[in-house]
């Protein structure tokens, strides 16, 4: 297979620990749907499951399996890169996506944690420009290092404030 | 500007002077009220309907009540009945409804209020709910001046000031029409920076112009008209109809009538006739609703921006100042091309607001209109109004009409699957003042996103495009008019541009000023270049001519030569050959450095001159003046010469729009710095 796109630097990968969270959100989602789809066949053969009852779930956990090891895949793709006059963002290995966001563009940096994160102790930080498209996040941050990049980015893009 | 009164036009010297005292007053910082007649166009328009209603319902009964035996088959009508024994009552609780919704529209118009300070304009509403809204002027992305037909009886408009974001705009509805436009102008000059006594002198200027309101109904843009030349382009009605008649859904629409024709005959079933009825309605109310936003559309340039003005009935005239354009895109239906008709829209950051009040649907459909329809020589006038740098230049050309062997880097040509026919067309060029990105070969456009307002740039790649070795770079800018992006690119070609994007844009953010655009001299540049672009005189596209050393036009299967297997571990083949040229480097690394895993010295490096990539301003664009830390357009055509002064430029033709230079507008700060 031919050489794809590629942008040289010294990444910083985020926290493998992200993917983690992936694959405990992925198991949930799956086994609800799973679960979803028997138990309306268990009450409609009078609280007995047939053999073929059981092929929603089997598909279910086949599809845990597959995402959980997407998941880990897809971790090691995400990462970012601060230059000199940009921020670089990347994700994706079948579907590469590169994103530069120059420092002055930066018009929000948040952080958030949902409850899957705050029990791996991940952060998220996101990035608002003024263009919509170009809403970007970087998930699975550990520890303080969220904060510590968000302080950095916004002290920067403030001495970079360039209008819009 | 020392031109006298603009011919045609009488001149009157009472009301514009007027409307700029009401107007300086408006801007001294105190709270104001709106016109006394916004309850009524707000909402109160529904009461007087909701009257209207009530009262033609009960005519008759209450013509039969004083002319008797007339009628008498109200038998069946209980509620009438009911109103018409408690007929005081009703009377009296209609009155005293309608006093309450007067009294509550009244306080509402009392505490709507509004100042505008020095940095800011705040306005205040609500009388349960309070709101209060304040628009830095720095970030004003236009201004509006909208005339409904009903306002425009009541001598009343709708002034928004746009901000970017959604719904955050600033509405002031209503203002006197002729405050009004006096008032744009007070704002606009806090938002340029421009200092007071400037401030003064052009509004002076205005006044001797003596353009006034003279008849707001032929004229729709006739307050302003004598500031700046009338509009660049001038579109016949003919074409404004044909065009509209040619794009798109009137073709839609005609064949649905040819098919609602051919089934009613074929299967004759006639019913199928009254079902076109409301369809034609419908077809006719939109077509001749964007007819009447596209008629009497004109364009100029006035110091304060681009402005537009338009509508037939309800009009519209809008000040967009520098800077606020966001990517352009030209682009030709296919029924246009045996015309030669093209026609430009433009993405903002605001939105327009809709309220409801009748003329939003024409202005939000007309908003992203730079011009309608147009000629190659309107477009590029327009194109020059925005990009003075391209006004001239063979790539619009090139971008409209050319193929692969030119300045433009195209798609390789494994990528025919993906761009079957224009895999010679889709492209891109990388100019020091903007992107531009040609696509189609049947639906030709051509985009143009200036460098100075791309808020980030992606590129990427999905499996399809990976096993083909290509890739897409996406340019984000505000708004949701245009997403310019280039696909089925060679993903070498992409990879450069994607960095190459990057410093592209990092300059364009140095250089720019348009935040508080009197302070540079690219206004005047505008202003300076527009007449010489509708003369429609540009130089022929050379082959021989490059217009950038990094883009060869030969060689298609090697594009250029930057692209030449740079070594992965040599820092980045886009970074500028250190050069005595170089801007006093305004990118110096960040102070605070506490976040910095790897070591400072690999990032910035500039390489030995290896000739490989040539920085944009080397090929005689930009230059630095000396003893300054800023950067000016040279223009290399003998437009500007230095004085002997040294830092003031003027130009070489006496020119009508053209003031003086301040002595330096950036050294001092024309308002007090918030």
């Amino acid at each position: 297979m031919a050489e794809r796109i590629d942008v040289d630097g010294e990444w910083q990968r985020i926290s493998m620990r992200y993917a983690s969270v992936e694959a405990v959100s992925t198991v949930i989602w799956w086994l609800i749907v799973g679960v979803g789809a028997t138990v309306p066949i268990w009450f409609a053969n009078d609280a007995r499951l047939p053999w073929w009852g059981w092929l929603p779930l089997a598909a279910a956990i086949l599809l845990i399996v597959i995402g959980v090891v997407f998941s880990v895949l897809r971790t090691r793709t995400i990462g970012y890169l601060q230059r000199d006059d940009d921020l670089l963002v990347r994700r994706g290995m079948l579907f590469r996506r590169f994103v530069a966001v120059p420092y002055g563009r930066m018009q929000v940096v948040d952080i958030t944690q949902g409850p899957v994160e705050r029990m791996f102790g991940l952060k998220s930080l996101k990035f608002v420009t003024a263009a919509a498209t170009s809403a970007i996040t970087i998930p699975g941050m550990p520890g303080d290092t969220a904060e510590q990049l968000r302080d950095h980015l916004v002290a920067v893009s403030e001495s970079r404030r360039a209008g819009l | 500007m020392q031109g006298g009164p603009t011919p045609g036009m009488p001149a009157q010297h009472g009301r514009p002077q007027e409307a700029r005292a009401k107007a300086a007053e408006l801007v001294d910082g105190e709270w104001h009220q709106l016109h006394p007649a916004s309850p009524l166009l707000r909402g109160g328009l529904a009461l007087i309907i909701f009257v209207g209603i009530l009262f033609s319902v009960f005519r008759d009964r209450v013509i039969g009540l004083f002319v008797p035996d007339e009628f008498d088959e109200w038998d069946e009508d209980p509620f009438g009945d009911f109103i018409v024994n408690q007929l005081l009552w009703v009377i009296l609780g209609m009155i005293g409804l309608v006093l309450v919704l007067i009294l509550l529209f009244w306080i509402g118009w009392r505490v709507h209020r509004f100042r505008i300070t020095g940095d800011a304009v705040e306005v205040q509403q609500g009388i349960f709910v309070k709101k209060h809204r304040r628009a830095p002027l720095a970030r004003i992305q236009g201004i509006n001046i909208q005339k409904p037909w009903f306002a425009r009886l009541l001598g009343a408009c709708k002034f928004e000031i746009q901000q970017a974001g959604n719904d955050s705009n600033v509405d002031l509805n209503y203002l006197s029409s002729s405050v009004a436009d006096a008032l744009r102008y007070e704002i606009l000059n806090r938002a340029s920076g421009r200092s007071t006594a400037d401030a003064q002198r052009m509004a002076a200027e205005r006044q001797a112009a003596a353009g006034g309101v003279v008849d707001e109904f032929l004229h729709p843009d006739a307050e302003i008209s004598h500031v700046a030349p009338d509009s660049l382009v001038r579109i016949p009605v003919g074409r404004i109809v044909a065009s509209s008649v040619l794009d798109g859904w009137i073709v839609w629409a005609v064949l649905y009538l040819v098919g609602t024709l051919v089934v009613t005959f074929v299967f004759q079933q006639w019913w199928v006739l009254f079902s076109m009825v409301p369809a034609a309605i419908a077809f006719f109310a939109a077509g001749m609703r964007s007819l009447g936003a596209k008629l009497r559309y004109s364009i100029a340039a006035t110091p304060d921006g681009i402005r537009l003005a338009y509508g037939l009935a309800s009009t519209t005239t809008e000040i967009l100042p520098p800077g606020r354009i966001f990517a352009l895109q030209v682009k030709q239906p296919l029924l246009w091309r045996p015309f030669g008709w093209w026609q430009v829209t433009f993405t903002r950051a605001g939105k327009m607001s809709s309220d409801g009040s009748g003329s939003s649907g024409q202005s939000q459909q007309m908003a992203n209109y730079l011009l309608p329809v147009g000629d190659l020589r309107d477009v590029r006038t327009v194109i020059g109004l925005l990009l003075p740098e391209l006004a001239h230049s063979p790539l619009v050309d090139q971008g409209l009409f050319g193929q692969a062997p030119d300045a433009y880097v195209v798609s390789p040509p494994r990528a025919r699957a993906f761009r079957w026919f224009s895999v010679r067309r889709n492209g891109f060029h990388v100019h020091p003042a903007a992107f531009l990105l040609r696509h189609g070969r049947i639906w030709r456009s051509l985009q143009l996103v200036p460098g100075a307002r791309v808020q980030s740039v992606a590129m990427q790649q999905g499996p399809i495009y990976g096993l083909a070795r290509l890739a897409r770079v996406q340019f984000h800018v505000p708004g949701s008019v245009l997403s310019p992006s280039i696909g089925a690119l060679d993903q070498q070609d992409a990879a450069t541009l994607f960095e190459h994007a990057m410093r592209t844009v990092k300059l364009a953010i140095d250089t720019d000023a348009s935040e508080s655009w009197a302070a540079s001299l690219s206004r005047n540049a505008v202003l300076e270049t527009a007449p010489a672009v509708q003369d429609g005189l540009m130089p022929a596209p050379q082959q021989g001519q490059q217009p950038a050393p990094w883009q060869q036009p030969s060689a298609p299967q090697r594009p250029a030569p930057w692209q030449q297997s740079s070594a992965p571990q040599q820092p980045a083949p886009w970074q500028q050959p250190a050069q005595s040229q170089q801007p006093p480097a305004p990118q110096q690394p960040p102070a605070p450095q506490q976040w910095q895993r790897p070591p400072a010295d690999v990032r910035w490096q500039p390489p030995e001159a290896d000739g490989r990539w040539q920085p944009p301003e080397a090929d005689g664009r930009w230059q630095p003046l000396q003893g300054e830390d800023k950067w000016r357009p040279a223009r290399g055509e003998d437009k500007w010469q230095p004085l002997e002064g040294g830092d003031k430029w003027r130009p070489a033709q006496g020119d009508e729009q053209w003031q003086p230079p301040q002595p330096d507008p950036r050294r001092q700060p024309p308002r007090d710095e918030r």
